[in-house]
């Protein structure tokens, strides 16, 4: 038998006004202008072009029921708004989306709830504004308890939890929602690791009950583990629709070929001035500039100083975890004698051996005097490169093991 | 009826006429959070502000019997079997007009600082601190088109347990209630889908 596809999406656009004027409308202004030029009451001005903005433009999909789609796409690449057209939330500018089933979204965690009502009345009260009925509730309470792990507390003002037991019992409530399609945003990105695997499992489960999800995440992997199949977005529109691995692959591909992180508009600095860094690359064996680097592919760093003045100056590198900790540290002092520089100069360090796992990584690049108590110029936690992990590797599967680097360390059995 | 009575069951309704009002029409702006982020049919916002003004009305209500006793008109059944009707008039009244607010809010947000300047002049066309009788010329006809003058006039005839209830006058309100809650309704459901984008 044919089954119709539980979420149709034809042609979808979504058109936002931006631009000089303010967003913030007020009677009183809009009367001062009718005074001020009344001949504008009759020829009603239309917003420019140039105040124009599409969000998403000619988005189609459909969806057969039960299956597991990821979004992925960078920062403004319209993922939200698509969800928040998929959620009815907002409506679409032009085209139309058919949806056959009730839908649940989960757009961010903890909204509506209530910090002066206690843990049980916001599992009730949250529950209701997602869309669930006080009986479905009920059947579901020990659920929901368990999962947050927050039994002690459920007649605790929720103002009085820590952040992590306000997200686990949010998230406790929207996962355990009875729809038949589930939108979720990125809502992973929070609590400890244990609890993100804990989330990832119970949306697994969800979508093996034969649920539609729609997912939205920047996590990579778990869009690799949980889903089948995959939207790539870029500019708001639709880029690729195929297979996850596929998907993933083209939009890591698709984001190397951008330029690189521009240092000189980069916000996180500090220093002094008298030198300024003005060029980071990562460099390939070939000295081809990229952002996406094989594991155990050696990394070529390339930093351009500009001396304001004759300086005697260390040029120290350190690799960054996404998050900001530091993994390693290198400078140029460890290979040879720094001199006095002036001028513009190019100081390049390779990385290798390369024991980097499959992540995006950060550089801080640093100037600094020979005792390093004087910063000259640094460029904090530049997102330059990552190590590619999801294809043709099939040595180094992107395999859920802990940790950040890795050595070829040998075993032995009996 | 003397006047402290006449006053306060007069005053009882303003009050929580003027307080629905206010908070109905901020609370699409209030919770704009769950705009954002949850879909739900919005009119029920509105309606839930002018329901739980409805209960504070309710529960100052005693107050007004005691001081009924206390000026001697005793309980009567007609107040009690009639205070649905009373309550069902208000609410449409207050939330047609909170709905057409809350809508026309989320586009001008400063409706909000303007709105208590109407509120505070809605006080003084409606018969609460001087009966109706006093209005005779063409303001009469005026205060007719106000939905609070019916509901008002009958409201104090139960209290005092007149004979005349004033059945013409709150056919009026009614009808004049159902026209604003329409009203309000349609201007609501116009723009409700854009609530969203501008919130």
């Amino acid at each position: 038998m044919h089954m119709e596809p539980i979420i149709e999406v034809n042609g979808i656009s979504k058109r936002y006004r931006i631009g000089a004027k303010m967003p913030y409308y007020s009677l009183r202004d809009v009367l001062m202008e009718i005074i001020k030029s009344p001949q504008k009451l009759i020829k009603t001005s239309s917003n420019s072009v140039a105040e124009q903005f599409w969000a998403l433009k000619d988005v189609a999909f459909s969806v057969p029921r039960g299956q597991v789609v990821g979004v992925i796409g960078r920062n403004g690449a319209g993922k939200s708004t698509l969800l928040k057209i998929l959620s009815r939330i907002t409506p679409p500018t032009s085209g139309e989306v058919r949806l056959r089933g009730k839908v649940a979204s989960l757009l961010e965690i903890g909204t509506g709830f209530n910090p002066e009502l206690t843990g049980r009345e916001n599992i009730y009260l949250n529950g209701a504004i997602l869309g669930m009925t006080q009986k479905e509730i009920k059947q579901k309470f020990h659920d929901i308890l368990s999962f947050a792990e927050i039994d002690k507390f459920i007649d605790t003002p929720v103002k009085f939890y820590s952040s992590g037991m306000y997200v686990r019992l949010a998230f406790a409530v929207a996962a355990n929602l009875e729809a038949e399609i589930l939108i979720i945003d990125e809502v992973l990105a929070v609590g400890d690791t244990s609890f993100q695997k804990k989330c990832l499992a119970k949306m697994g489960e969800v979508a093996q009950g034969g649920r539609t999800v729609i997912f939205v995440s920047h996590n990579l992997a778990a869009i690799e583990a949980m889903t089948d199949r995959c939207l790539v977005l870029s500019g708001g529109k639709l880029v690729l629709d195929a297979d996850s691995h596929q998907a993933i692959d083209y939009y890591l591909k698709s984001l190397s070929k951008e330029t690189q992180a521009d240092v000189s508009g980069w916000k996180d600095r500090q220093g002094s001035g008298e030198a300024r860094i003005i060029n980071v690359e990562a460099l390939n064996l070939k000295n081809m500039k990229t952002s996406f680097f094989n594991p155990e592919e050696p990394i070529k760093l390339s930093v351009t100083v500009d001396f304001k003045r004759k300086l005697k100056a260390d040029v120290g590198v350190s690799v960054e975890m996404a998050n900001q900790v530091p993994l390693f540290a290198t400078q140029l002092s460890d290979s040879e004698k720094t001199r006095v520089y002036s001028g513009t100069k190019k100081f390049e360090v390779v990385i290798d051996p390369n024991r980097l796992r499959p992540s995006p990584y950060l550089l801080t690049v640093v100037v600094t005097s020979m005792d390093r108590q004087q910063v000259y110029d640094g460029v904090l936690h530049l997102p330059l490169f990552q190590i590619e992990g999801y294809n043709q590797s099939k040595n180094f599967p992107l395999d859920g093991r802990p940790g950040y680097i890795y050595f070829p360390f040998k075993w032995k059995s009996e | 009826m003397p006047y402290p009575l006449f006053a306060y069951s007069g005053l009882v309704i303003w009050t929580f006429f003027s307080n629905a009002l206010t908070q109905a029409s901020n609370s699409l702006v209030e919770n704009n959070s769950l705009l954002k982020k949850v879909y739900f049919p919005r009119v029920i916002i509105p309606f839930s502000v002018v329901v739980t003004s409805l209960l504070d009305f309710l529960i100052s209500l005693p107050l007004l019997l005691i001081l009924g006793i206390y000026f001697g008109f005793g309980l009567n059944l007609n107040f009690f079997l009639m205070l649905p009707l009373i309550l069902i008039i208000l609410f449409l009244s207050v939330s047609g007009l909170g709905m057409a607010l809350a809508a026309i809010n989320v586009k001008f947000r400063d409706v909000r600082y303007i709105l208590p300047f109407f509120i505070q002049t809605g006080l003084f066309v409606t018969p609460i601190i001087y009966p109706l009788e006093v209005i005779t010329d063409f303001r009469y006809w005026i205060l007719l088109l106000n939905p609070l003058t019916g509901v008002v006039e009958f409201w104090r005839q139960l209290i005092s347990g007149g004979a005349d209830l004033g059945w013409g006058l709150l056919l009026l309100s009614t009808f004049e209630a159902f026209l604003i809650f329409a009203v309000g309704l349609i201007i609501f459901k116009r723009t409700e889908s854009f609530f969203a984008d501008i919130v």
